[in-house]
C-alpha cells in the first residue's frame, strides 16, 4: 500500500520564492542531496536526511537565473543559467558564483537536462538540443530554430530507455499542444500533434511521463481534473511525418479546476500518481495518491498554507512549497496483494493436499537427473529437491518391499527387510531405504498400534538416513519413550534439531530406573564403574583435581571450611555414579550429539529441576574420572570427551543457574563446581608466573641441539 | 656420491636490521623495502618474490618514510630531513634534497604521482613538485603544533589527512588550510595515557579518515563533519600502521604485539547494499612490532622490528591456488653475503657496513679462530660474465633472454659452461665456446624439473664446481644444499626427490634404479653459503633464526596461559 510518511520542512530560510514558486528542485550526484533554484538569484545544496543546506551559491545582484541548476552527474559539478545566456559551472569548493567557469551562448536557454550515465543536455528555447560537452567547445555556434514562431516549451523530460537519452518537450500555440521527442542515438526529432478528442475547452495544467519499452506513457492533467494518458512511440516508424496521437481518459476528476495556482501530477510508479490539488469539495489544496490500475485513492494529506502548484519526486520523497518552504514528505509503496490485505497469506496450503515424500537417489543420476533438469530450476534448491522430485525406481526386491510395508505384519516386514539388506546396496538402496521408513512411519501414524520397532532399528543402522530425511522417526520413538531407537537415532543422525536433543534428554533423564533395566541400549560408551569405588583411588583422584594447588592454602571461605568438615560424606557423593550404567549410556549419546548452544539454551529451561541436578552431578563425576588420568580422558570405547563435559555443565549452568541456586540438595554440587573453577584459575595464574621459566628450559633445550659455533663434521650424499 | 668433510660455520654474526618501511608499486608488481639502517631492497613480485635490487644503506640515513611516485620513480625521506631520490637504472642515490623542517617523519604522494608531501618534527606539511628530474619545493601547509607522523591523501587529490600527537587535521590542498581538526581521545582502557600518537591515517574517497593510534584503536572518522564514527579497540599495544587496498574494500593495520588485522568492507546482511567494515582475519606471523604494512590487491605485506618481510596472499582475491598463494616469509637477502678462498681456507663475511675475514681451522675441536677486518676480492677465470637486474646475462656475447632475473651463476673452471640459476628455480647451462645451451641444459628443459625443486621458495644464491668430478654442479638456497650429478638420469615427479635417509638393505640393481641426478641435503639451515674446499672438504655456513632472534630486542610480552 501506498502510503506518505510524517512531512518535514527543509529550509529554516524563507526562499525568496515569491508566488511563483520555485524554479526547479534537481538531484545531486549524492543521492541523499538536492538542488533547490529558487525564483531569484539563488541556488541551494540540501541534504534530506540532515535537513540542513550544505552549501549555498547566488549570482550578483541585477542577475537572474532563468533555469534551475542541474547537477553534471559525470563530473560532480552543477551547472546554471542566468539570464537566459550565460552559463555557470561550478563544484562544491567554490564560494562565489562570479569567479567560476563561465560560458556566454548565442541563444537563450529553456532548461538544462541531466541524468544519471549521460552528459547534460541544453534545451534552447527555439527547440534546438546540444551536448554540454559539444555546446562548451563552441559557445558562440550558431542554434538553429526547431519549433515554430509562437510556440512556447510547455513541459520537458529527459530519459534513458536502453541505454539512449531520448529526451521529450510539449510545445504549445494557440491551445494547440505538441510533443517532440529527440532520439539522440540517431539524433530524429519526431513530432507529435496532441489531440484532445472530444472535450475541447479544458486547459492542460500539467504533464508527467514515464517509459517503458515502446512507449513514453505522457500524462497530463486537464484542467476539467481528469488525468488523461497518451502513448507516444520511441521508435518512430516515419519520422517525417507530422502524425496526431489522441489521448485517453485515465481517470475522472481528482481535483478541481479551479485553484488559485494551478494544479501538479506526477508519476511516482507504474501504478501510482501523485497529484497536488484541491479536492472537488473541500477548498484547502491536498497532495493525494492514486492507483490508476484501480482508480483508488490511496493516501491523501492536506497542505492548509497553500501551495506553488509544483511537484518534484525523486527516490522516495516529495518536494513541494507548501506555504513559504520547501516541504519533503517521504513516500513508500510497499506490495501488497489481495491475500495479504485479506489476512490469508499466510496459511497458503491446503491441510488436504499433503505431499507424499519422495526420495532421491543421489548416486545414479541417469534419467532422474534429465527429468530434474526439465522442471523448474527453482527446484534447485537441494532440500526441496529431496522432496518434491518425484522418483519410483522399479526394481523387484526393492517393491517386493515397498508393498509389503504397507499391508503386511510387521514379522513379514522385517523378513523382507532383512533379504532386502542382505542383497545390500544396489544402485537405488537409498531411495528404497527412504521410501521404506517414510511408508513405515505413515503406518504407524494411521495404527497406533503398528510399530515395527526392530525394523526401524535396522533402518537407521543402514547410516543412510538423516534428521531430515525422516522427522516422523524420532517423533514417534519419543512418544513410545523407546529409548534405545532414540540412542541410535542420536548416535547415527547427523542434523537432530536441539529441540528434539532436548526432548530426548528428557526422556532419558525421566525415564524409571526399572523400565531402563529391561531396554538393551549400547554401553560402548560407559565404562565400569565398579571399581571406582576404592578409596585409595579416592585420595589420588582429589590431589589431582586440585591440579597442584592447595586450598587450604588459599584464603578459606565459609563452604571451604564447611566442605573440610566432612571429607568423608563428599567422597562418597563424588566417587560413586549418581545414575545408573544403561542411563549413563543414554546420556553419553547426548553428550555426543551436535548442538548450537544458541538454540539449545531455551530448551535446557524447561527440564525438571531435579533433572538438571541429577545430569549436573552425572557430569561432574565424569570430570572427576576424567581428570584422574593423566591424558584426561575417560576409558572406553566411545567414552566423552572433557571437552563435551565442560561444555554441557557450563551450558547447563547457564540454562538453569537461579533454579539449581535455589534448591538445598544442588547446593554441595555447586560448590564443589565453584571450587572447581577456582583451582583452574589458579592453576593458570601459576602457569602464567612459570612462563618464564619454561622458556629457560625450552632454551636450555635448543642448546642441547645447538652444535656450538664451529664444528667439522661428516656429511654422506646418497 | 660420496661422503664430505663439513666445516659447519655458524660464527658468521650477521642479523639483519628490522624493515621501517615497504612500499607496493601497482603498476610494476614491485616492493620496495626499507631497513632501519637505510638499505632499500625491491622485490620483484612477478618473480617469485625475487629481491632483484639493492641500495646499500647508512647510519646516517635512517629512512622513516617510502614512497613510489610518477610510476616508476622512488622516493625516500628521514630522521636527517633529507628527501631521497633513488636512482633505479644506476642502483645509485640520484640526490639528496634537505627539506628544513628537521626531522621527517612522513611522506605520501599524490594520487596523480606529481606531488610529493612531507610531515616534519616542526610540525610543517611540504608539499613539494616533482619533476622530470628533480624535486622542487612548492609551499608549505599551515603549521602544526607537533610532529606530522603520518599522511595520507584523499584519492582525489583536493585534501590531504595528517595525523600528529593527540590529533588529525584535514588540509585542503588548494588554500592549504588546515580545514578540520579531530582530537584523538588519549583514554587507553580507562586510563589516561600521557599521548596519543596517531600512527597512521588513510583518507577513502568517500571522505572516510581512518586512523591508528598509540592506544591501540582503529578509528574512523567522518572528515566532512570531523566526527567519529567508529572506534575500534585492537590491541593493548600501539597499533604502528595501515595501508587501503586500491578498491578500498579492504586495509590492513599492524600492532606492537606482532599481530596483522585485515578489515573488510562487507555487506551488513547478504544481499544488502548497507556496508560496514569488519575486522575479519587476525595473522601473528611476527613476534614484534609490526611496523609497516602493504596492500598489494591479493596479497598482505608486512614488516617490521623482527626483520621479516612477510607476504600473506589472500586466497579470496586469487584466481588459481597454486603453490604462489602460500604465504611467504622473507629473512636473508637473495644474494651471496660470504666468499671463501678455497687455496688459502679463508672465509670472506661481508656485513653491512664491515667486512670480515675468517681462517678455517682443521680439527674439530679449534676454538681460536682470529677475527680479522680485511679488504679481499680476486675474482678468477678467463671469462667474466655480468648479470643486470633486468635478467639477461652478457658474456662477450648475450645469453638469449629470459623473463626471472638472474639468482646466482658460474662458470664452470674446465668446459666454459656458464650456469644460471633463476628467480622461478629454473637452472640452464650455457656453452661460452660454443654460444648454445648445453645437451645436458636442453635434456633438462624437455624434461622439466621435479615439481618439489620447483615449489622452492628461496632463490639459488650460490653456485660451484667440483674441481675433479667436471659432471657435478653444487648449488644451494637457504634450506637446501644440491650436488647435480649430469651423468645420472634425471627425476621426473613421481620419484622421490629428496630422500634423508641412507639406502639401506636394498640390492645395488634398485638403488641404481631409484638414484637420480639431484642430491640433496636439508641437514644445514637456514644455509647462507656451501662451497667446496677440496675435493672432499665442504664448508657451510649457517645462520640459525633463534641467533638472530636473540639480538633482536625483547617483543611485547603476552600472557601464554588461560584467558
Amino acid at each position: 500500500m501506498a502510503s506518505l510518511e510524517e512531512e518535514f520542512t527543509l529550509s529554516s530560510v524563507v526562499l525568496s520564492a515569491g508566488s511563483e514558486g520555485l524554479l526547479g528542485v534537481e538531484q545531486s550526484s549524492k543521492a541523499d542531496q538536492f538542488l533547490v533554484t529558487d525564483n531569484g538569484r539563488t541556488v541551494i545544496l540540501y541534504k534530506v536526511s540532515d535537513q540542513k543546506p550544505l552549501g549555498s551559491w547566488s549570482v550578483k545582484q541585477g542577475q537572474i537565473i532563468t533555469c534551475p541548476a542541474v547537477c553534471n552527474f559525470q563530473t560532480g559539478e552543477y551547472i546554471v543559467v542566468h539570464d537566459n545566456k550565460v552559463l555557470r559551472i561550478w563544484n562544491n569548493e567554490d564560494v562565489n558564483l562570479d569567479k567560476v567557469f563561465k560560458a556566454t551562448l548565442s541563444a537563450e536557454v529553456c532548461r538544462i537536462l541531466s541524468v544519471q550515465g549521460t552528459e547534460p543536455l541544453v534545451l534552447f528555447k527555439e527547440g534546438a538540443v546540444r551536448g554540454l560537452e559539444a555546446l562548451l567547445a563552441e559557445p558562440q555556434q550558431k542554434i538553429e530554430t526547431v519549433i515554430s514562431d509562437e510556440e512556447v516549451i510547455k513541459w520537458t523530460k529527459f530519459f534513458i530507455v536502453f541505454r539512449h537519452p531520448v529526451l521529450i518537450f510539449i510545445t504549445e500555440k494557440h491551445g494547440n499542444y505538441f510533443a517532440y521527442v529527440q532520439m539522440f542515438n540517431s539524433r530524429v526529432l519526431s513530432k507529435y500533434t496532441l489531440l484532445f478528442g472530444q472535450d475541447e475547452n479544458s486547459v492542460i495544467e500539467s504533464f508527467t511521463a514515464s517509459v517503458d519499452r515502446k512507449f513514453i506513457a505522457l500524462m497530463s492533467l486537464s484542467s476539467d481534473g481528469c488525468i488523461y494518458e497518451t502513448l507516444i512511440p520511441i521508435r518512430p516508424t516515419d519520422p517525417e511525418k507530422n502524425r496526431s496521437l489522441v489521448r485517453s481518459l485515465l481517470f475522472k476528476a481528482v481535483v478541481s479546476g479551479n485553484t488559485q495556482h494551478g494544479v501538479a501530477l506526477t508519476v511516482l510508479d507504474q501504478d501510482h500518481v501523485a497529484v497536488l490539488g484541491s479536492p472537488l469539495a473541500a477548498s484547502k489544496e491536498c497532495l493525494s495518491i492514486w492507483n490508476i490500475k484501480f482508480q483508488t485513492l490511496h493516501t491523501s494529506k492536506e497542505l492548509p498554507q497553500g501551495t506553488s502548484g509544483q511537484l518534484w519526486y525523486y527516490g522516495e520523497n516529495l518536494f513541494m512549497l507548501h506555504g513559504r518552504s520547501l516541504t519533503v514528505i517521504p513516500y513508500k509503496c510497499e506490495v501488497s496483494s489481495l491475500a495479504g490485505a485479506l489476512g490469508k497469506l499466510k496459511h497458503s496450503q491446503d491441510p488436504g493436499t499433503h505431499v507424499t515424500p519422495h526420495f532421491v537417489n543421489w548416486e545414479t543420476p541417469q534419467e532422474c537427473g534429465l527429468e530434474a533438469q526439465n522442471s523448474e530450476p527453482s527446484r534447485r534448491i537441494l532440500r526441496r529437491r529431496k522432496i518434491e522430485v518425484s522418483l519410483q525406481p522399479e526394481v523387484p526386491p526393492s517393491k517386493q518391499l515397498l508393498s509389503t510395508v504397507m499391508k503386511d505384519s510387521e514379522k513379514h516386514i522385517e523378513v523382507e527387510l532383512r533379504k532386502f539388506l542382505a542383497i545390500k546396496q544396489t544402485p537405488d538402496f537409498h531411495t528404497v531405504i527412504g521410501d521404506t521408513v517414510t511408508g513405515l512411519l505413515e503406518r504407524c501414524k494411521a495404527e497406533p498400534s503398528f510399530y515395527p520397532r526392530n525394523c526401524l532399528m535396522q533402518l537407521t543402522q543402514t547410516h543412510v538416513l538423516s534428521y531430515s530425511l525422516c522427522p516422523d522417526l524420532m517423533e514417534i520413538a519419543l512418544q513410545k519413550k523407546d529409548v534405545q531407537l532414540l540412542q541410535l537415532c542420536l548416535q547415527h543422525f547427523p542434523d537432530i534439531p536441539e529441540l528434539v536433543t532436548c526432548a530426548c534428554l528428557k526422556i532419558f533423564l525421566s525415564i524409571a530406573d526399572d523400565s531402563l533395566q529391561e531396554t538393551d541400549v549400547n554401553m560402548e560408551s560407559v565404562f565400569d564403574c565398579s571399581n571406582s569405588v576404592h578409596d585409595e583411588k579416592m585420595e589420588e583422584q582429589t590431589e589431582i583435581l586440585q591440579n597442584g594447588f592447595n586450598p587450604e592454602e588459599d584464603k578459606c571461605n565459609k563452604c571451604d571450611q564447611e566442605l573440610n568438615e566432612k571429607p568423608q560424606a563428599k567422597t562418597k557423593e563424588t566417587t560413586s555414579c549418581p545414575v545408573i550404567p544403561k542411563r549413563a549410556a543414554l546420556l553419553n549419546a547426548i553428550l555426543h550429539s551436535a548442538y548450537s548452544e544458541t538454540f539449545l539454551l531455551p530448551h535446557l529451561k524447561d527440564i525438571p529441576a531435579q533433572h538438571i541436578t541429577l545430569f549436573l552431578k552425572y557430569l561432574y563425576f565424569l570430570y572427576l574420572k576424567c581428570s584422574e588420568n593423566a591424558t584426561l580422558t575417560l576409558p572406553g570405547i566411545h567414552p566423552p570427551t572433557l571437552n563435551q563435559i565442560m561444555d554441557w555443565i557450563c551450558l547447563l549452568l547457564d540454562a538453569n543457574f537461579t533454579v539449581v541456586v535455589m534448591m538445598p540438595e544442588a547446593k554441595r554440587l555447586l560448590i564443589n563446581l565453584y571450587r572447581l573453577v577456582k583451582s583452574q584459575i589458579s592453576v593458570y595464574s601459576e602457569l602464567n608466573k612459570i612462563e618464564v621459566s619454561f622458556r629457560e628450559l625450552q632454551k636450555l633445550n635448543q642448546e642441547k641441539n645447538n652444535r656450538g659455533l664451529y664444528s667439522i663434521e661428516v656429511l654422506e650424499l646418497f | 656420491m660420496g661422503e664430505f668433510k663439513v666445516h659447519r660455520v655458524r660464527f658468521f654474526n650477521y642479523v639483519p636490521s628490522a624493515i621501517r618501511c615497504v612500499a607496493y608499486n601497482n603498476h610494476s608488481n614491485r616492493l620496495a623495502v626499507s631497513r632501519t639502517d637505510g638499505t632499500v631492497e625491491i622485490y620483484n613480485l612477478s618473480a617469485n618474490y625475487f629481491q632483484e635490487k639493492f641500495f646499500p644503506g647508512h647510519e646516517s640515513r635512517a629512512t622513516e618514510a617510502l614512497c613510489w611516485a610518477e610510476g616508476q620513480r622512488l622516493f625516500s625521506a628521514g630522521l636527517n630531513g633529507e628527501i631521497i631520490e633513488y636512482d633505479l637504472q644506476a642502483l645509485k642515490i640520484k640526490y639528496a634534497m634537505d627539506a628544513f623542517g628537521g626531522p621527517i617523519w612522513s611522506m605520501a604522494a599524490s594520487p596523480s604521482g606529481s606531488q610529493l608531501l612531507i610531515g616534519c618534527e616542526d610540525g610543517s606539511v611540504k608539499l613539494f613538485q616533482i619533476t622530470p628530474d628533480k624535486i622542487q619545493f612548492e609551499r608549505n601547509f599551515d603549521r602544526q603544533k607537533s610532529r606530522i607522523l603520518s599522511l595520507s591523501w584523499h584519492p582525489s587529490g583536493t585534501h590531504i589527512a595528517a595525523g600528529s600527537i593527540d590529533y588529525i587535521s584535514v588540509f585542503d590542498v588548494k588554500s592549504g588550510s588546515a580545514v578540520r581538526k579531530m582530537i584523538v581521545d588519549r583514554q587507553y582502557m580507562g586510563v589516561s595515557k600521557r599521548k596519543c600518537i596517531v600512527w597512521g591515517v588513510a583518507f577513502l574517497s568517500d571522505g572516510t579518515i581512518i586512523s591508528v593510534d598509540s592506544a591501540g584503536k582503529v578509528q574512523f572518522w567522518d572528515s566532512a563533519t570531523g566526527t567519529l564514527v567508529k572506534s575500534h579497540l585492537i590491541a593493548n599495544a600501539d597499533v604502528q600502521s595501515i595501508a587501503v587496498a586500491n578498491q578500498e574494500d579492504s586495509f590492513v593495520v599492524g600492532t606492537a604485539e606482532g599481530t596483522v588485522f585485515h578489515f573488510q568492507l562487507v555487506p551488513v546482511t547478504s544481499n544488502s547494499s548497507e556496508k560496514q567494515w569488519v575486522r575479519t582475519k587476525p595473522f601473528q606471523h611476527h613476534t614484534h612490532d609490526v611496523r609497516t604494512v602493504a596492500h598489494s590487491p591479493t596479497s598482505l605485506i608486512s614488516g617490521g622490528t623482527d626483520t621479516h618481510l612477510v607476504i600473506r596472499p589472500l586466497m579470496e582475491k586469487l584466481e588459481v591456488k597454486n603453490y604462489d598463494a602460500a604465504l611467504r616469509k622473507i629473512t636473508f637477502p637473495h644474494r651471496r653475503l660470504i666468499s671463501c678462498s678455497r687455496k688459502r681456507q679463508l672465509l670472506l663475511f661481508q656485513f653491512a657496513h664491515h667486512l670480515e675475514l675468517w681462517r678455517l681451522g682443521s680439527t674439530v675441536a679449534t676454538g681460536t679462530v682470529e677475527a680479522m677486518c680485511l679488504l679481499a676480492v680476486s675474482p678468477d677465470g678467463n671469462w667474466l660474465a655480468a648479470s643486470g637486474t633486468s635478467a639477461g646475462v652478457h658474456l662477450h656475447c648475450t645469453v638469449p633472454a629470459y623473463n626471472f632475473p638472474v639468482t646466482a651463476m658460474a662458470i664452470a673452471p674446465n668446459t666454459n659452461n656458464l650456469v644460471i640459476a633463476h628467480s622461478d628455480q629454473q637452472v640452464f647451462e650455457y656453452s661460452i665456446p660454443d654460444k648454445h645451451y648445453t645437451d645436458w641444459s636442453r635434456t633438462v628443459q624437455k624434461h622439466g624439473f621435479h615439481h618439489l625443486w620447483l615449489q622452492r621458495d628461496t632463490p639459488i644464491t650460490h653456485i660451484s664446481f667440483h674441481p675433479k668430478r667436471p659432471m657435478h654442479i653444487l648449488l644451494h638456497d637457504a634450506y637446501m644444499f644440491c650436488i647435480i650429478d649430469k651423468s645420472l638420469p634425471l627425476p621426473n615427479d613421481k620419484t622421490l626427490l629428496y630422500n634423508p635417509f641412507p639406502p639401506t638393505n636394498e640390492s645395488d640393481v634398485v638403488q641404481r634404479r631409484t638414484a637420480h641426478a639431484f642430491k640433496i641435503s636439508k641437514i644445514y639451515k637456514p644455509l647462507l653459503f656451501m662451497d667446496l674446499l677440496d675435493e672432499r672438504t665442504l664448508v657451510a655456513v649457517e645462520r640459525p633464526l633463534d641467533d638472530i632472534i636473540a639480538q633482536l630486542p625483547p617483543p611485547i610480552k603476552k600472557k601464554k596461559f588461560g584467558t
